[in-house]
């Protein structure tokens, strides 16, 4: 008996001390902002078309969910964007969006920030300098892009077993180029056809780049049945290098991402097969929610399109044909 | 017995068996909480590292890749800007031959018509250049990149670089130069930065083996393997999922060279990993069973030290316990046991003040009851003497009594013998007065024989006759003397016997001591006057026969002896006067007889008295005698209580002696 209630004494005690420890971290947690407090900063690297709906979309989206919301443009500077981070965190800043200068500054960034969360967006960051519920990517998965590309080209070619394609890529490095190659690959890969990449070569974004590749691919005289580019500029180009070379550009389906002006029109003159548009209002918009989510649970795992490892939230891209492009045309 | 003795565990034996397990048991916690917390630890560090060779090796293949390629692009841009041709495109070819290790034949263009110009040194041929790997794969590019891995006319397992060289020659030319798979290895496991991890490159394609440290794997298809392990890889790189993972005991990192399709894995068996986990785990327990060992031996001083004072209290106690109080406490520690100790100490020390006093007091009372029962006893033994004596005094006091009683019988029986011998006395008197009154008449007759001496002759028959008379008086006076004799001898005998009874009657005889004397005395005197009456007696006897024979003679020789006549009316008037004092002492004699009588009466009346008094002192002293008895049986109470007392007395003692108290409480 004696023995039997030394035992209980000493379990309780160490429960005791269990549950203390248990409890004092579990004080910690406490959503101490209202919604309305949060102070929402948008560090831009240098404002273009895409950008500008991007900030439009976070600022709409933003004033919705009575946030504080401010935006500076580094204007393509490191070194401002450094000084703008610092500046927003000394003003107490609860979050901030950051479409980074360089991704290769990350790590920079985060220390200019101390504890302050960073929402990534635009460009996204090595994966290693993620963090849940810390440092998130809201953006666009480049691969999902290539892959909407290959299912146009699969469904325009439905009939073939086997077929020529022509990949003209952005920059080698450059990590949409990367996502939305393997993206188109591995979609033509899974479908079992015989695909032959009987060109591919990088013309780095540039028109005239991918123009000057494809009149050289067309000497070569092999045959090709899509041309699939990283951005409809190039797509442009090789639009260009068939209108010289005599080939009719509805015949030979041309696909390019982005949905640019020039795309669209493309598009809509029947040169261009399909572009994919990425969505910046989408964008900002899921960029906010997720900045406020972060402030307030310390977690996106709840945001739509958020991974499972909660470091990424992927925001749909939309495809565009001859047959919604006037959605899309400015 | 063992019931009631309960086994006796030590504090210590106790202690360590409470806090060893708890310690083992959080030990053991410790050292599991701590070997999966450092397993993780160590494997997240394993895992950066690998991911950060693996990422090393890959900047390193790229960089390398990089730089070849470079080169090849500045080449073909010279020749493409210079449009050089002929000699000058033989000597810009020459001149990269054996210019690099890394693609020690140099460059080489292929045309679609089959033309092959290639370094003058160089011992590449190519039956049809525009079947070959390197020709078709560049014809789909401007930018030169590399082509599968082949294995090349010479029978190299190579891969190339190549690109449509766009040299406005107005015919498709294709620019190579070949990289040999053995150098890529070199290059792959040259710069593998994490100690026992392995490496090797892979197309993601075709999931051929760009670069293996087994060179026959080289080239070989993954998918082909027979080795589980890479046909996994296999698995997981075609499904483009190049996440770390633990695949066949080996924990396997995956990383894409950049504008390659290549994949470089990256593996360490996790056995080497978690060998260190082991080791760290082993010291963790080794640490915890020291530490154990350690706390225990530490507990165990601790407590011996700690409970050292009550093990001497223990001993202290047992001690007390077993009586002896002669024990000390050392002065103890200033904890609760101290404290204790102090009062232990007290607590002996008021005991043996106590037991001390109790001692001096059962001394004293062993004392007393010996004492008193020594007193008890000699009371006892007085009382029982006294009883003795009492009782012999009561039968001497019965013997008084007897004594008075026959005292007084005899005083009454003296009484009567007085009262008859004063009337014998006075009957001797009368019968002296008649002898006077004879002896007158005889002295008369004896002067009328003086004076008629004639007559004498006649008369002598008469006096003879007379002579005989008086003979015969004599002899009955002789016989009277005879019996007073007799009378005051018995009284002298009474008087005696009286003295004695009033000398053992004390004091209350005194008085009648006195009577006895006299009386002894007056005996006496009797006695002595009937002596003297008895010899005077015999004289007259004697002197009658003389007188008688005389008177013959003087009747013969009246004549002869007129004088003698008158001597003899002489010694008859003597003889008269002698008779007159017989009788003046028989009267002096009757007197004290009377005397006697009343003293013996008195004796008889004092005697009743006293032999009633002895009866009331024999009364008395019975019940003294009683009363003794009752002393004597109360006193042997008195002495059996007092012995009880002393037996008492001795067992206290005897109890109070078991305490050992030592010297110093003065026993």
């Amino acid at each position: 008996m004696r023995g039997k209630s030394c035992m209980k004494r000493y379990i309780s005690v160490w429960l005791a001390i269990v549950l203390l420890i248990c409890a004092v971290p579990g004080c910690g947690q406490s959503a101490a902002r209202g919604r309305g407090g949060v102070k929402i900063f948008f560090a831009l690297n240098q404002m273009d078309t895409f950008r500008q709906t991007l900030v439009d979309g976070a600022a709409e989206q933003a004033a919705q969910a009575g946030a504080q919301f401010a935006m500076e443009d580094a204007q393509g500077s490191i070194e401002r964007q450094v000084e703008q981070l610092k500046k927003a965190a000394a003003e107490n800043y609860d979050v901030i969006i950051c479409s980074p200068v360089s991704v290769d500054t990350a790590v920079q960034l985060k220390m200019s920030v101390g504890d302050v969360p960073i929402v990534f967006v635009n460009s996204c960051p090595d994966e290693k300098y993620l963090q849940e519920g810390k440092y998130i990517y809201v953006g666009s998965s480049e691969q999902v892009a290539g892959a909407f590309q290959a299912e146009y080209v699969l469904s325009k070619l439905s009939g073939r077993q086997e077929f020529n394609v022509v990949l003209i890529k952005g920059p080698a490095s450059h990590s949409a180029t990367v996502g939305r190659t393997s993206g188109v690959k591995r979609v033509l890969e899974e479908s079992g056809k015989q695909v032959h990449y009987v060109f591919e070569d990088s013309a780095g974004w540039d028109t005239a780049q991918a123009q000057k590749l494809f009149e050289l691919f067309l000497k070569t005289g092999v045959s090709a049945d899509c041309v699939i580019c990283n951005n409809d500029a190039m797509a442009l180009g090789v639009m260009e290098a068939c209108r010289n070379n005599g080939i009719d550009c509805s015949t030979l389906p041309i696909l390019g991402v982005d949905a640019t002006a020039d795309g669209c029109e493309a598009i809509r003159n029947g040169e261009m097969a399909f572009t994919v548009y990425q969505s910046g209002s989408g964008q900002g918009h899921a960029a906010v929610d997720a900045a406020i989510r972060l402030v307030e649970t310390g977690s996106v795992k709840d945001v739509e399109g958020s991974t499972e490892d909660g470091r990424y939230v992927w925001v749909d891209f939309e495809r565009v044909d001859s047959s919604n492009v006037s959605q899309y045309d400015q | 017995m063992k019931e009631n003795q309960k086994k006796i565990i030590s504090i210590k034996v106790k202690l360590l068996a409470i806090i060893l397990p708890v310690v083992i048991v959080i030990m053991s916690l410790l050292v599991g909480v701590l070997y999966y917390i450092s397993k993780d630890i160590i494997k997240e560090y394993s895992e950066n590292l690998l991911d950060s060779s693996i990422e090393n090796q890959t900047n390193q293949i790229e960089a390398w890749l990089d730089e070849n390629l470079s080169a090849f692009r500045a080449v073909k841009q010279s020749i493409e800007q210079t449009g050089a041709s002929g000699q000058q495109l033989q000597a810009i070819l020459d001149s990269y031959y054996g210019f690099d290790d890394d693609y020690p034949n140099g460059l080489y263009i292929a045309d679609e018509n089959g033309g092959l110009i290639k370094a003058s040194a160089s011992e590449k041929t190519e039956a049809d250049p525009t079947q070959s790997v390197w020709y078709r794969e560049g014809l789909t590019r401007w930018n030169m990149g590399l082509t599968n891995a082949y294995t090349n006319a010479e029978g190299a397992k190579v891969i190339s670089a190549s690109g449509i060289l766009d040299d406005q020659s107005g015919m498709i030319r294709v620019i190579s130069a070949d990289l040999t798979l053995e150098r890529i290895s070199i290059i792959v496991n040259s710069y593998i930065e994490m100690d026992q991890a392995r490496a090797f490159l892979v197309s993601s394609t075709d999931g051929t083996v760009l670069a293996h440290h087994d060179n026959g794997l080289i080239s070989t298809k993954l998918s082909e393997s027979r080795d589980a392990f890479l046909r996994d890889i296999w698995q997981k790189v075609s499904q483009y999922d190049f996440d770390m993972v633990e695949i066949d005991s080996n924990m396997t990192a995956f990383s894409q060279i950049q504008g390659t399709d290549w994949v470089l894995v990256s593996y360490i068996p996790t056995k080497v990993i978690y060998s260190d986990i082991d080791s760290v785990r082993n010291m963790m327990l080794a640490i915890g069973l020291v530490s154990v060992i350690l706390l225990a031996v530490l507990v165990e001083r601790v407590v011996h030290v700690v409970i050292r004072p009550v093990k001497e209290l223990i001993k202290v106690i047992t001690a007390m316990t077993n009586g002896d109080f002669t024990v000390e406490i050392k002065a103890g520690s200033n904890d609760e046991i101290g404290v204790m100790s102090g009062y232990v100490q007290q607590f002996i020390r008021t005991m043996r003040q106590m037991i001390a006093s109790i001692h001096t007091v059962s001394d004293k009372l062993g004392e007393q009851a010996g004492d008193s029962d020594k007193i008890s006893r000699e009371m006892y033994e007085a009382s029982r003497l006294q009883g003795q004596s009492m009782r012999e005094l009561n039968t001497t006091v019965e013997q008084l009594s007897m004594s008075v009683g026959e005292i007084a019988n005899h005083a009454t029986t003296l009484a009567m013998v007085v009262a008859d011998t004063k009337d014998d006395g006075e009957q001797v008197d009368s019968k002296m007065q008649e002898t006077v009154a004879v002896s007158r008449s005889g002295q008369e007759d004896l002067q009328r024989v003086n004076s008629a001496m004639e007559l004498i002759n006649v008369s002598v028959q008469k006096l003879q006759q007379s002579i005989d008379e008086v003979g015969k008086a004599s002899k009955e006076i002789t016989n009277i003397t005879e019996i007073i004799g007799n009378i005051a001898d018995q009284t002298s005998l009474l008087s005696l016997n009286a003295s004695i009874e009033a000398a053992r009657a004390g004091d209350a005889g005194r008085g009648f001591a006195v009577v006895a004397t006299e009386i002894g005395q007056l005996a006496n005197t009797s006695a002595d006057a009937v002596h003297n009456i008895e010899g005077l007696i015999s004289q007259i006897n004697s002197l009658v026969g003389d007188t008688v024979k005389q008177t013959k003679e003087s009747v013969e020789n009246i004549s002869h002896s007129n004088s003698l006549v008158g001597d003899t009316l002489r010694t008859f008037d003597s003889i008269f006067g002698n008779i007159d004092q017989v009788g003046t002492l028989v009267r002096e004699m009757i007197r004290k007889v009377e005397k006697v009588d009343e003293v013996a009466t008195n004796v008889a009346a004092i005697s009743e008295e006293q032999a009633a008094s002895s009866e009331e002192i024999l009364a008395t002293s019975e019940s003294m005698v009683r009363q003794v008895d009752n002393i004597t049986s109360n006193s042997e109470s008195v002495s059996k209580g007092a012995e009880e007392l002393t037996a008492s007395a001795e067992e206290l003692y005897e109890h109070v002696a078991r305490f050992k108290i030592g010297e110093e409480a003065g026993l």
